[in-house]
């Protein structure tokens, strides 16, 4: 994005530019043995932060499914986004099976974030970041029963949207 | 170094974007603008629904494909529909995902879901660039009861590889 002010009769650019870009695809078509969501790790970035002033993106893009016995029913899946282990990001979702016919229910779960300031990175206001700084994001997940699972797929990318004035 | 001056460095440095291109294709932005809604094909059929153009510049570049689509089940009685996805490129299967669409209810019913896909394409070339390369979004199920009358999302943003 580019901008120019000039109510002073200057000119200021302003470019937010995409300039790195990591991603984790563990998954990208299904496999064969489902991997269950109780209390599980399912993707892993690493991206450079070098700017007090970076911004992170973040999106994740899971399917998942139940399988349900001979009984109608819910189960919860929940997705969290952790950066250095800390949760910043989560949504549950619901898989429903509405008859008494065993059946595995499908879903999709997406998320998008933008992590900023960072403030674990910044070391203190008006100082400046030396070099980069590595930023590790996982996509973690767990259910409520533990016939829930994935057999992909799961994307995790993580954007780095840079501003220089 | 004074970190004000590293600062001031950090101000003329100007970092390299590394999205190079960006196409899309939007057949439809709004639920209920395809009229009539496309038929979702039965298996082992497929509908395509969209697809886009990337020109690849380098051997090293990513193509980000997402693509978001709405999906309506007319159900007469309570049950459930599975729907296929795929993401292709050329006609090698990329991607594939899965959703369910499911009706609690013994009258008939119209249900409306919504499925994202996303990947990332490391792969786009291995020969001669630069090359035109077509990503194919695409559905099935396994009854034939489901529709798609929009929205329809299909992009791919081309990344040059990281700095």
């Amino acid at each position: 994005m580019t901008q120019n002010s000039q109510s002073r009769g200057i000119v200021i650019p302003i470019q937010d530019r995409l300039t790195e870009f990591q991603f984790n695809e563990p998954i990208s078509t299904p496999i064969a043995d489902s991997i269950p969501l109780v209390n599980a790790n399912l993707a892993e970035a690493t991206i450079n932060i070098n700017d007090n002033t970076d911004r992170v993106l973040i999106t994740a893009t899971v399917g998942w499914f139940n399988a349900f016995e001979e009984a109608a029913g819910v189960a919860a899946a929940t997705f969290t986004i952790n950066r250095n282990g800390i949760p910043i990001a989560s949504v549950v979702q619901t898989v429903a099976n509405p008859s008494a016919t065993a059946a595995n229910i499908f879903n999709v779960a997406r998320i998008i974030f933008v992590d900023q300031p960072l403030p674990e990175v910044i070391p203190a206001p008006g100082s400046f970041i030396h070099g980069n700084v590595q930023v590790t994001y996982t996509l973690t997940a767990d259910a409520s029963v533990d016939t829930v699972a994935t057999t992909g797929p799961i994307t995790l990318t993580l954007s780095r949207i840079e501003r220089k004035l | 170094m004074p970190e004000n001056i590293q600062g001031q460095l950090n101000f003329f440095q100007r970092a390299k974007g590394l999205l190079t291109d960006f196409q899309v294709s939007e057949p439809a932005s709004t639920f209920g603008s395809i009229n009539p809604p496309i038929e979702i094909a039965v298996a082992p059929g497929f509908t395509t629904l969209t697809s886009v153009n990337v020109t690849i510049n380098s051997q090293t570049n990513r193509v980000w494909l997402n693509g978001t689509l709405g999906l309506t089940a007319a159900f007469d009685a309570v049950g459930v529909v599975t729907v296929t996805l795929q993401l292709l490129r050329g006609t090698t299967i990329i991607y594939q995902t899965t959703k369910t669409i499911s009706s609690p209810t013994v009258v008939p019913a119209t249900v409306s879901e919504i499925v994202h896909l996303e990947h990332i394409d490391l792969t786009a070339v291995s020969g001669e660039v630069p090359v035109t390369t077509t990503y194919t979004l695409r559905a099935q199920a396994d009854a034939a009861i489901v529709t798609s009358s929009g929205p329809i999302t299909l992009s791919a943003a081309q990344l040059e590889r990281n700095p």
